[in-house]
């Protein structure tokens, strides 16, 4: 009778590790397993390889391969564990990012800070954790670069969404990375990926349908965070505009203002046409400092209106416009104008002009209307400018008319 | 032959009684004893019972002891004290199952 070698065993332990079996405890039970299977068979005279190889011939493809990811992924406490945690985290991190959006909706203080929190959370939580149990529990060839791409591209594009919540400066380098890093490295070893296992349709049309999510929410992101270059450029080119014709009417306005002296004028009416100046300066310095800051807000300290970039900046305008508001910086000087220029102007017909030019609600009805939220920087800027063109209008009839 | 199916669930309680019934067992040994007990109408495979057999030794129910067979390792198992008690309640758990389902299949037997 024949027994088992030591070269039987290392036979059988090698094929083991040959079959993907890498558990050192897993390795030297199977291997005694099978050892007691052969056995009998070599008592009865059968050979050590025919006896092996009809006994793994019978068992079925990646048996042990299996029962090692079985056991890792069920006996495994530390695993297990990692698993919960993953979980608790997913649903804080979503839980407070759902009541920071509910609270940024409403205005309420904190909900900004709940929403990065939560966002953090995720990218840097859940997430990898995510991302190392999904790959832990892949059966077949692994591709460890497919899940760092497909974690990279998902943490900037959630980081470029907390950067621009928070209005720091980076989110659209952020979203553009994670558009660029889903397009060209997630997508082309995704496809390598499915390619190589064509046989496995179903996981394919998992991932080509969140590829595709991808690729239409990168574009709906695009398209509603910037405006047409077109618009963009007629917004430019009646900024421009509004600004040179604000520029004439001022110096229209200057040599009105020097006529005046050659006019036999009352001192009280002359008192009153320099307040009136005095408060269409103001009025215009105000709007100035208003813009001024509008592109500081988009484009940092250092940005000036001659030289600011982010001209579909979609946050600046309320924010500045906002606090403005809680200052009453503009609307009290508005009123203040429109009072001395009727005085100046008895006629009804004048007062009617002083009042189409000088709207008081004109500026008010941007601070009160939730739609202000969203106005791009460039038509912000155009609006502002054509109220202070508007002011100098509405002072240039009241010049004519006293002059006349 | 029964069926994995049905084997699924009763597995764990298989091992802890068996175990409970001998000082120590190892995979095949497990195996054997199945087959004998049940006429060959239980056989375990590799893929169903190493599982079971890790998993209950990482939750402590189960201890191992390693014991060299020349170039092989044998690896025994045996039920710690936690795992016996919780066996012995298994066990009871199964018996009412069984009984349950008894009933289920055979609620009017013949002569009642």
């Amino acid at each position: 009778m024949r027994s088992l070698t030591d070269n039987d065993i290392d036979f059988i332990i090698a094929d083991l590790e040959k079959r993907g079996l890498t558990m050192p405890v897993l390795k030297d039970e199977l291997t005694d397993h099978i050892c007691c299977l052969i056995e009998p068979d070599l008592e009865n005279g059968i050979d050590f390889v025919t006896s092996y190889n009809s006994l793994v011939n019978n068992l079925e493809d990646n048996i042990f391969r299996d029962i090692q990811h079985n056991i890792m992924l069920s006996a495994n406490l530390k695993y297990q564990k990692m698993k919960k945690t993953m979980f608790v985290l997913g649903i804080i991190g979503s839980l407070l990012i759902m009541t920071g959006a509910f609270s940024k909706v409403n205005n309420i203080p904190i909900g900004g800070l709940g929403l990065s929190l939560g966002l953090l959370i995720i990218i840097f939580g859940f997430l990898p954790l995510f991302y190392f149990t999904a790959y832990k529990e892949k059966r077949d060839k692994k591709n460890i670069l497919l899940d760092i791409a497909g974690y990279v591209t998902v943490t900037l594009f959630i980081l470029s969404v907390l950067f621009s919540n928070q209005h720091w400066p980076g989110a659209a380098i952020a979203r553009n990375g994670s558009l660029l890093f889903a397009i060209f490295i997630f997508a082309p070893l995704y496809m390598v990926t499915v390619f190589r296992k064509a046989n496995e349709t179903k996981s394919s049309v998992g991932y080509l349908m969140v590829i595709l999510l991808i690729a239409i929410g990168g574009i709906y992101i695009v398209s509603a965070t910037r405006m047409e270059k077109g618009t963009k450029e007629s917004y430019a080119k009646g900024y421009r505009e509004a600004n040179s014709k604000f520029a004439m009417v001022r110096s229209a306005n200057d040599s009105l203002y020097s006529r005046l002296g050659t006019k036999d004028l009352s001192p009280e009416v002359l008192a009153k046409v320099t307040d009136l100046r005095k408060v269409s300066t103001i009025l215009s310095l105000k709007t100035d400092r208003l813009q001024d800051a509008m592109v500081k807000v988009a484009d940092g300290d250092s940005a000036t209106l001659e030289n600011f970039t982010s001209l579909s900046d979609r946050k600046a305008f309320y924010k500045v416009l906002l606090s403005d508001m809680k200052n009453s910086n503009v609307s009290s000087e508005v009123v203040k104008f429109k009072f001395l220029a009727k005085t100046l102007c008895p006629n009804p017909v004048d007062q009617g002009i002083v009042e189409e030019n000088m709207n008081a609600n004109y500026l008010l009805a941007y601070y009160l209307n939730p739609e202000s939220k969203n106005i791009p920087l460039i038509a912000g800027l155009l609006y502002l400018t054509n109220f202070k063109l508007h002011v100098e209008m509405a002072e240039y009839h009241v010049l004519k008319t006293i002059l006349n | 032959m029964i069926s994995n199916d049905l084997l699924k669930g009763t597995l764990r309680t298989i091992v802890l009684k068996l175990l409970s019934e001998n000082d120590r067992l190892y995979g095949y040994e497990i195996t054997k004893k199945v087959e004998e007990m049940s006429k060959g109408k239980i056989r375990l495979t590799f893929g169903a019972l190493y599982p079971v057999l890790h998993k209950l030794e990482a939750e402590g129910y189960l201890r191992t002891e390693k014991e060299n067979i020349g170039k092989r390792v044998r690896i025994h198992y045996s039920l710690t004290d936690n795992g016996k008690n919780w066996a012995a309640s298994k066990m009871e758990e199964f018996r009412e199952f069984v009984n349950t389902m008894t009933y289920i299949l055979n609620p009017y037997p013949s002569g009642a």
